[in-house]
């Protein structure tokens, strides 16, 4: 278990700093906007930055795809089994998600407060008030795009480049096979269905309420699916 | 870290390594480890430890330097290092005091010295008579070199 | 048993077989060279222990356990690679501190002490060190880890003759200090010779002789005379090659030596392991 929590502790602490960078980074670069605009138009009025969770996403989806290939290495290199290497990754992604919600939750909730032009994602999504399930579906939403982005890469690494090219192609036709089947082979009612199931799932209740805990447990259902994948992946994986 | 209690000075060519170590009052031992010759690394070591033994290097009665020592300076194997002291051991030169390391044992140069002079006949004077004989040389003209040889010597 | 056990290990990539039903074993206390041409599969045997990648078939056993995806091997063995696995942003100095973290075995005084024998500095990131530097740091890290078994893949690539020598002096030192495996591959035969003790050698994916390093010496000879008269000495001999200069006819034999009959200009001389070995695993090769 000593082992477990050194390797732990080495991917959080060998990203940590980067968290910091990212974020002075991005308030650096809004209020440099905020300003620039402000004194071109002459008034702050009627403008504002939405979403800023959108470069969090973009953040983490980078974190997904560099948390395979040099941490791999090197914890291989130091004897570690695929298992820990799997769960030291989880757990880094957790703790980066989980820090970059609270921030962007506490953040995008001020700001919102203070100007109403701004809205945080979740907010405009299902209003503001709940920082905790605020917070929540966040991090949720951040550990699925790590995940998701730490299977691809994984996928990729272990069948190689060209197949993943095919794989790529194979999977826009399935898009298009779904989109096409919506269109042209279900049925109105089929279609509806599916998409009250859809809207469900992200909490919007048929009858206009909103359940709070549905769209998490559709976030967390999806993360752990992604975790199964990555899981049976890696521990299939060879250095090469 | 005795190591650097011996000042060692050693270069190594391919064929060769020869180390020289400067041992406190102790003068020079010279040993010359030469891993292209037929005969088997742990024989030269013992060989060459005879030797300081028998030149008086190693008196009797005092520590020879210890298998780590010699191994890491001349980066070879402990094993084959004690394989080597194990043959002096067993001649009876050397023997281990218990926790303090091998041990010039009394008498050593005596028996070093009987021993080199029984192999005297196969080793020098056999050979001289072989070597002779092929260059056809007559047994009066070896005995009248030999005493040129003691002649020179003397002079 | 105390050992790396290798049991009938076959390793295949797309159609070149790696290796081939291989089996043997590292005992525990020994000093190996562990030694092949380019391609022979000692590369892909060391990432099979290291469990860096999978057999296609067989198993490999430290001291009965399985090395597969195995946690409780990480305390017993360790496999410093001739490939730069480390994180190459991290300075030398933290990647002792981590190293000291990831193993209850590792000794962070001791590899600064040996860091500091090498001269290597331990406030340079790992992309920053030269290639000589690179390898001095994995082997620094290697020799102050006390797992019982050590491997060595390559360890003194790009270091100079003063930084080899101190290598396999520290390694000796090490070796007293406390009992435990060390194996070397390696391509430098001669400059391991007297360090070893035992020696596997692997040729195109199988281990071609495993033997004690002063048996081999004694069994491995070359003849030397005319034509004529080597032939008929090497008759009944296990010739594993031939030199010919003109009339001149060189043959390298491994078995016990038979006296040289009377008359005869033959010339019987030792054969140094390089020389072995190259004869032997040119046999069927090129």
């Amino acid at each position: 278990m000593k082992n477990l929590k050194s390797v732990i502790q080495y991917e959080c602490m060998t990203s940590f700093k980067y968290i910091w960078v990212f974020y002075a980074i991005q308030y650096a670069c809004v209020g440099l906007i905020y300003i620039l605009t402000g004194l071109v138009m002459g008034t702050y009025e009627d403008m504002g930055v939405s979403a800023l969770e959108m470069n969090s996403i973009v953040f983490v989806s980078i974190l997904g795809v560099l948390g395979f290939k040099e941490d791999f290495k090197m914890l291989i290199q130091n004897g570690f089994t695929r298992k820990y290497i799997f769960m030291a990754t989880l757990s880094l992604f957790c703790f980066i998600s989980g820090i970059m919600a609270l921030v962007d939750t506490v953040v995008g909730n001020v700001i919102h407060y203070v100007s109403s032009n701004y809205s945080s994602m979740y907010g405009a999504i299902y209003g503001y008030g709940n920082l905790f399930m605020n917070w929540l579906w966040l991090f949720l939403l951040y550990v699925l795009v790590c995940s998701l982005l730490y299977l691809g890469i994984l996928i990729i690494n272990k069948v190689g480049k060209k197949v993943s090219i095919y794989l790529g192609v194979c999977l826009s036709g399935i898009v298009l096979l779904i989109v096409a089947l919506f269109r042209y082979v279900f049925s109105a009612e089929v279609v509806a269905d599916m998409l009250e199931f859809l809207m469900k799932a992200m909490g919007f209740m048929t009858d206009g309420t909103i359940n709070y805990l549905f769209p998490a447990l559709s976030l967390l259902f999806i993360v752990i699916v992604l975790g199964i994948g990555s899981y049976v992946i890696i521990r299939r994986t060879e250095l090469n | 870290m005795l190591y650097y209690r011996y000042k060692a000075v050693s270069y190594s060519t391919n064929k060769h390594t020869h180390i020289y170590t400067y041992m406190e009052n102790k003068g020079v031992i010279r040993l010359n480890i030469n891993t292209n010759i037929d005969k088997p690394i742990f024989i030269q070591i013992a060989e060459q430890l005879e030797d300081s033994i028998f030149t008086g290097i190693f008196p009797e009665e005092t520590k020879i330097p210890s298998t780590n020592e010699l191994s890491a300076l001349l980066n070879i194997n402990p094993h084959t290092v004690l394989k080597g002291m194990n043959l002096l051991v067993d001649e009876e030169v050397i023997y281990k005091k218990r926790g303090l390391g091998m041990f010039v044992k009394k008498g050593a140069v005596e028996k070093i010295r009987l021993k080199r002079q029984s192999q005297f006949y196969n080793q020098y004077v056999a050979a001289l008579i072989e070597e002779a004989s092929k260059l056809k040389m007559t047994k009066e003209e070896i005995i009248s070199l030999i005493e040129r040889g003691y002649h020179d010597e003397r002079n | 048993m105390n050992a790396i056990s290798i049991q009938n290990i076959t390793k295949t990539y797309k159609n070149v077989t790696a290796l081939d039903n291989v089996s043997f074993s590292f005992e525990f206390g020994k000093i190996y060279g562990f030694l092949g041409r380019n391609g022979a599969g000692k590369s892909t045997l060391i990432n099979i222990i290291a469990n860096r990648i999978f057999t296609d078939k067989g198993e490999v056993f430290v001291d009965g356990l399985s090395v597969k995806e195995n946690m409780e091997v990480h305390e017993k063995i360790f496999c410093m690679s001739e490939e730069d696995l480390y994180e190459t942003n991290l300075k030398i100095k933290d990647q002792f501190k981590w190293i000291n973290r990831f193993y209850d075995s590792f000794d962070t005084e001791k590899a600064f002490e040996i860091a500091e024998k090498f001269n290597l500095n331990t406030n340079m990131k790992f992309k920053a060190l030269s290639k000589g530097y690179q390898s001095i740091f994995k082997l620094t890290v290697a020799l102050a880890l006390r797992v019982p078994y050590v491997i060595f893949d390559e360890p003194v690539l790009g270091l100079d003759a003063n930084h080899r020598e101190l290598f396999y002096n520290l390694l000796l030192k090490e070796y007293e200090n406390e009992e435990r495996t060390f194996i070397i591959a390696t391509h430098l035969i001669e400059e391991v010779a007297n360090i070893i003790e035992e020696v596997v050698l692997l040729d195109k994916g199988k281990v071609l002789l495993q033997e004690d390093v002063a048996t081999l010496l004694e069994k491995g000879y070359s003849i030397s005379g005319l034509a004529k008269d080597v032939e008929s000495y090497c008759e009944d001999k296990n010739v594993i090659g031939y030199d010919e200069l003109g009339g001149l006819k060189i043959a390298y034999i491994l078995g016990a030596k038979s006296a040289v009959p009377q008359g005869s200009n033959l010339q019987i001389s030792a054969m140094n392991l390089q020389k072995l070995f190259v004869k032997l695993t040119e046999k069927g090769g090129n």
